[in-house]
């Protein structure tokens, strides 16, 4: 067991009481440059649903919103989950952390068998990427949010190995932080996304 | 509060959230009132997630600033692409 592992758990949590960003400063410039490429899906979506209003209302009735839903649900909890861990990392507990992360991962698993199924379902269905305007946006955009999900997954389950490896704790965790807030962008983006995508219109 | 009650609040605050929205989306009596109710929802929970989950909550109100400015950028963007066309043809 390391040293640090020693510590009272009182004295490390205490997250972020200096008003300094967690994580480090090249992640969150990084999180900037994703949620400006997300504004260019949103954007090319939101306009051409105002020029074609009636295909995207067609279009959006093929998708099952409870799905949506329960996707919303995995991918909210997961980052919860993620969150908890950044606790249990600062408290030096990081073994706990390892296993906190990969329930995140369990629950993120929800949101791409979920994901993977739509995709299937339409796919089969014929609306597929040059059906019309709203599939193909709908393919982009959910598509482009999907490839981050895996690259987020492949974060976390790089953290779950390190923090498994006791490679993280109370002073040694601004790895921990950046990976964990980039899981958070990708809730962030797609808290916006689900709404235009399933609901709006 | 600790921050591990903060993070559970945020997380079933979330969890209501979304059901809400689902709600709304599914069952508004206008497009102004779908439109103005969903993304409100979108746009509280995008802040249970940026002071909550990521807490910038603890940080320097320009980084605040900038992670608002995207869920509310967005929402504003997305309500005035369907809003527009709906109140010209009314």
């Amino acid at each position: 067991m390391s040293t640090s592992s020693k510590q009272p758990e009182a004295a490390v949590l205490q997250p972020a009481a200096s008003h300094a960003l967690p994580g480090d400063l090249a992640m969150w410039i990084f999180i900037l440059a994703e949620l400006a490429a997300f504004t260019l899906f949103i954007i090319a979506f939101s306009v051409t649903q105002m020029l074609y209003p009636e295909m995207f209302q067609a279009g959006r009735a093929q998708l099952d919103p409870s799905t949506g839903f329960a996707m919303t649900v995995g991918l909210l909890s997961s980052g919860f989950l993620a969150a908890l861990a950044v606790e249990r990392v600062r408290a030096n507990r990081p073994r706990q952390a390892s296993l906190l992360i990969v329930a995140a991962i369990a629950s993120a698993m929800v949101y791409v068998v979920l994901k993977l199924s739509e995709y299937t379902h339409l796919a089969n269905a014929g609306f597929d990427l040059e059906y019309n305007m709203f599939f193909t946006l709908y393919w982009l955009l959910t598509l482009f949010h999907f490839l981050h999900v895996w690259l987020g997954l492949l974060v976390l389950a790089f953290l779950a190995w390190r923090c498994f490896k006791r490679g993280y704790d109370a002073e040694n965790r601004s790895g921990m932080e950046s990976g964990v807030m980039y899981w958070h962008m990708i809730d962030l983006a797609w808290v916006i996304i689900f709404p235009l995508v399933y609901l709006l219109g | 509060m600790s921050n591990t009650k903060v993070l559970i609040f945020c997380w079933l605050a979330l969890v209501f959230a979304t059901a809400a929205t689902v709600y709304f989306g599914a069952n508004a009596m206008t497009l102004g009132s779908q439109v103005g109710a969903v993304l409100t929802v979108a746009v509280i929970k995008s802040g249970l997630i940026i002071d909550g989950f990521m807490e910038l909550r603890h940080t320097q109100t320009r980084w605040r600033v900038i992670m608002y400015g995207w869920p509310l950028a967005m929402s504003l963007i997305i309500a005035a692409t369907l809003l527009i066309p709906y109140f010209m043809a009314s």
